[in-house]
């Protein structure tokens, strides 16, 4: 008895185990989080929580679930999927320094596609598990999960769903997108030691990998070639065509300092960058003046600016240049911009360059430093200093000359390369840099991101209906999916049938044209419709009849749908 | 005769109803605990080991750590590893940052085209570090090498024997 009721614990404890998630009610694919974890752990650890930032869970295993479920309906909305896509997940002890880890579970390559479904884009050639699913229109593999998922049940990950973590904290709503990023597709699956393609075979997301320098796509490279690129920094760029045409929604222009005026002076010069203040943006152009502060005990020089700026009159409507050192930049820059100037040029006090640290929400003029000696000769030609400020649009941060946004790809190997990331130069950041930066959204797409429309790119079309036919080449993107066909609010009680071209039957009659609008032409136009549908086979004479007496308003007596036609 | 006695206690006895209740609730818990054991063996316990084998060419090689990387719980300052910390460390990253299709077999799918279980390899790994001023920095991975760059371990060749 003491064996059947350790048994009957055992398979409860189990039971607790296999908390499935259906991620649907709102969105547009379903996504299952199942739950690997044994009773008292992980998803199921039972110590007490206090509900944070939009998560209800009253203990770190349903705080953790919460998370794992928000992050997959966040994905979920945002790719159309008929079939379950499953991700099983577990929080086990990694140790101090792994946070988790993701991926796709299996691949797949040349499957056949079942009804409307497009099947592969591409023959011979490796997709992710969910991906190949969808466009096969059916469960490739019904005993594997699709994606893996592992996270450290050591580490103090922020389980709130809003965003507002501390500082140091890390979001596991954001640590979570991002791998789920990679395991529906986000990845390549090329031996970083040899180079070489899977089994042979390049996979969906190589085909869209190319090397401007020796101009092949991966999927057109020899091994040596492919494991040249992996370290050809700044190269080796995305070419699909739904990030390339975002990227300008997303990524901002290459910022530019150039002199117009002496033009002795004139031309673009080196800067360092603030970590504080807007980036530069829109074309700021402005007369140089030195921003000029009493000597005391905020910094003994008049031209540090740690002090509130004496000369207001003269700086207001300009571009303040101020010398380096004794105060903060920031301190340096309020007190330009409490004087009214339209942004800060900060001279370097010594040799190099480098980019500005520190923060002031306040502060909402931008900042650049220049070298020591560009500052000199500059300081030198005032009043005579006219300054332009911008980034330029036509070069992207992140991009190449061709707008197409940069892969990862650090020489020598570092951290976070492997070519499965966007380049951290990318700015504003990205989802799928290598590293999490903190002013991510939990926005996938653009204006805020590029990673759904990677998911595009290689292949996860849009489609409402989940009808297998991608929206832009369906007849009707949101058919008309009743069981059977209705005729002007009239039910004729006949099989509502798919057609080839992604339409119903009764898409096509919403769709007859009717210029007169009279319903005599409707009839003309249905009865054609309808000898049409019944030369190809699709509906019978019976059927035909059916329907045209819906159309007059006489509802069809039969209730036995036929199964003729297809 | 018999059988319709019975037949009249299961349709008269509430307790009857409650113990058949009961007994299609073990049924249906039996069933689902076999169902997770089941997916445990196809996706996780046996991944697991998979990978243990897989990473066996790491294995001979010493490692020690050139930064700290731990934060100690009970001092709250940070440290490097331990040998067994790093120990532990070394064989996770081995274990998901693998991009080696080696051993890896595909198999004929219904209707044609081909599958591969990955065995766990080909996995984005997230790694953090610690910065000097207490806070975090991570990036995620994939393979071994870029792991333990990040980490600033390195191996270890005057301690490496068997070659």
């Amino acid at each position: 008895m003491k064996d059947i009721s350790r048994t009957i614990s055992v398979f409860l404890a189990s039971l607790l185990c296999l908390i499935v998630f259906a991620v649907a009610a709102e969105a547009r694919a379903t996504i299952q989080i199942i739950n690997l974890d044994g009773a008292g752990e992980g998803f199921n650890d039972l110590t007490p929580a206090v509900p944070i930032g939009g998560n209800p869970g009253t203990t770190l295993g349903e705080q953790r679930l919460f998370a794992f479920n928000y992050a997959a309906s966040l994905w979920a909305r945002q790719l159309d999927s008929g079939l379950v896509i499953r991700i099983q997940a577990a929080f086990n002890p990694l140790g101090s320094n792994v946070l988790g880890s993701a991926g796709t579970v299996q691949i797949f390559r040349d499957f056949t596609p079942t009804g409307l479904y497009p099947g592969p884009e591409f023959p011979a050639t490796w997709y992710g598990g969910a991906i190949a699913d969808k466009r096969a229109g059916r469960d490739l593999n019904q005993t594997s999960n699709d994606i893996n998922t592992q996270f450290n049940s050591d580490f103090n990950f922020y389980l709130g769903v809003d965003r507002n973590f501390g500082t140091g904290q890390y979001d596991l709503v954001t640590v979570l997108l991002h791998e789920l990023g990679h395991g529906l597709g986000f990845q390549n699956f090329v031996s970083r030691t040899t180079g070489a393609n899977n089994g042979g075979f390049t996979d969906i997301y190589s085909r869209y990998i190319f090397d401007n320098v020796v101009g092949l796509y991966w999927d057109q490279m020899t091994d040596q070639q492919r494991l040249d690129s992996f370290v050809r920094t700044g190269s080796v760029v995305w070419t699909g065509a739904n990030v390339t045409a975002n990227a300008p929604r997303v990524l901002s222009g290459s910022p530019e300092v150039r002199v117009l005026d002496p033009p002795n002076l004139s031309g673009l010069y080196q800067f360092g960058t603030a970590q504080f203040g807007p980036p530069l943006g829109p074309l700021i152009t402005g007369t140089l003046v030195a921003g000029l502060d009493p000597s005391d005990g905020n910094g003994p020089s008049t031209t540090d600016g740690c002090s509130p700026l004496t000369n207001a009159s003269q700086v207001a409507g300009k571009i303040a240049i101020i010398d380096r050192g004794t105060c903060s930049f920031v301190i340096k820059v309020k007190n330009a911009q409490d004087a009214g100037a339209i942004a800060v040029v900060i001279q370097n006090n010594t040799t190099g360059l480098l980019n500005m640290g520190g923060v002031d929400p306040s502060i909402n003029i931008p900042s650049v430093l220049i070298s020591q000696a560009d500052g000199g000769a500059w300081r030198a030609a005032i009043p005579n200093v006219v300054i332009q400020l911008r980034a330029d649009q036509t070069q992207l941060l992140g991009t190449d000359a061709l707008g197409r946004v940069r892969l990862f790809a650090p020489d020598p190997i570092q951290q976070g390369s492997s070519i499965s990331h966007f380049d951290s130069v990318a700015t504003k950041n990205l989802l799928m840099e290598p590293s999490i930066n903190f002013d991510l959204t939990h926005n996938l797409r653009a204006p805020d991101d590029l990673t759904v429309e990677l998911m595009r790119d290689i292949g996860w079309f849009v489609d409402s209906d989940l009808d297998g036919i991608e929206n832009k080449l369906d007849c009707a993107p949101r058919s008309d999916l009743r069981q059977t066909v209705f005729v002007k609010g009239v039910n004729s009680s006949v099989t509502n049938q798919m057609l080839s071209n992604g339409c119903t039957i009764s898409d096509r009659i919403l769709k007859l044209p009717n210029r007169t609008g009279t319903q005599s032409e409707f009839i003309r136009r249905l009865t054609q419709l309808l000898d049409q549908l019944v030369s190809q086979g699709v509906i019978n004479s019976s059927q035909r009849t059916a329907i045209l007496n819906a159309a007059n308003g006489s509802p069809s007596v039969s209730s036995q749908p036929s199964r003729q036609g297809k | 005769m018999k059988k319709k006695k019975v037949s009249s206690r299961l349709k008269s006895d509430g307790r009857f109803n409650g113990r058949l209740v009961l007994l299609m609730l073990v049924a249906a818990v039996v069933l689902v605990g076999l169902y997770v054991v089941s997916e445990q063996s196809d996706s996780g316990k046996v991944f697991s080991q998979r990978n243990n084998a897989a990473s066996s060419k790491q294995k001979g090689k010493k490692y020690r750590a050139t930064r700290n990387l731990i934060i100690d719980q009970v001092t709250g300052e940070q440290r490097k590893p331990t040998e067994a910390e790093l120990t532990q460390l070394i064989s996770t990253i081995e274990n998901l940052a693998n991009t080696s299709s080696e051993g890896l077999q595909e198999y004929p799918l219904d209707g044609g085209g081909y599958g591969m279980d990955l065995q766990g390899r080909f996995q984005g790994v997230f790694l953090s570090r610690p910065r000097s001023d207490g806070s975090l920095e991570v990036k995620c991975v994939f393979t071994f090498e870029e792991g333990i760059e990040f980490l600033g371990i390195v191996e270890d060749t005057a301690a490496t024997s068997g070659r």
